[in-house]
């Protein structure tokens, strides 16, 4: 069932994760590409705390085989085939129209925190990228 | 099935054309597998391009693999000795 009061907590925090990418962005700091990642999958949990089609496993079922009621509560970003899809693909599943941009939000966030830093890419693009898979969520 | 996955990625993404470099970390234990490409468009455009066609590749082995997408060459590094199978291509 819908949890509205775990919703607002994910909401909020995902409006702390942005602030903070802000903060960093205006500082010129590339970690504010993880906190603008976080700010989606903070407000993608929260979306999914709110998602009438994910009230049933059912419900789940008739948008795509692969998700259940269950799928509301995903922790993770990739799915596997030992616990089902992640959170990259229940956005491309549900909100497709910013899917491949909340991905790629994760991938570029992949950079800063396990590879060698930000590439071919800008902070003012990842924010911008933030907002619009923020206002399609 | 490190090249089966690289040679589905390379076929999605746009081949030769598109790519100058692809690298696959393939980790059987786990059921995971690290895909690297390397765009010759590095735009931001082009990179969502990618990421996009990379999810009907994700959607082919969904039952079998988790796939993670990265772009550039592979980070040396804890990825990589663990990889039990690992495919490379220049394109």
């Amino acid at each position: 069932m819908p949890n509205p009061q775990l919703a607002a907590k994910y909401a909020a925090r995902s409006a702390e994760h942005y602030r903070t990418a802000v903060l960093l962005a205006d500082a010129g700091e590339e970690w504010a590409v993880v906190c603008f990642f976080y700010a989606a999958f903070s407000a993608a949990r929260a979306a999914l705390y709110n998602e009438p089609r994910l009230d049933s496993d059912a419900a789940a079922r008739a948008v795509n085989s692969k998700l259940t009621a269950s799928s509301r509560h995903v922790d993770f970003h990739n799915g596997h085939p030992s616990r089902g899809p992640g959170m990259n693909q229940i956005v491309e599943i549900l909100f497709h129209p910013v899917g491949a941009k909340y991905e790629l939000l994760h991938v570029k966030s992949c950079e800063v925190r396990y590879g060698f830093g930000l590439e071919d890419a800008t902070i003012d693009q990842i924010g911008a990228l933030t907002d619009e898979v923020l206002a399609g969520l | 099935m490190a090249e089966a996955v690289g040679r589905l990625t390379e076929s999605y993404l746009g081949g030769s054309e598109r790519l100058s470099a692809l690298n696959v970390r393939f980790f059987p234990s786990e059921s995971r597998a690290v895909v690297w490409v390397a765009l010759r468009d590095r735009s931001f455009d082009s990179q969502l391009t990618a990421v996009s066609a990379f999810a009907s590749v994700r959607e082919c082995y969904e039952d079998e693999l988790e796939l993670e997408l990265r772009f550039g060459e592979p980070v040396e590094g804890a990825e990589t000795p663990a990889a039990t199978q690992v495919y490379a291509r220049l394109a």
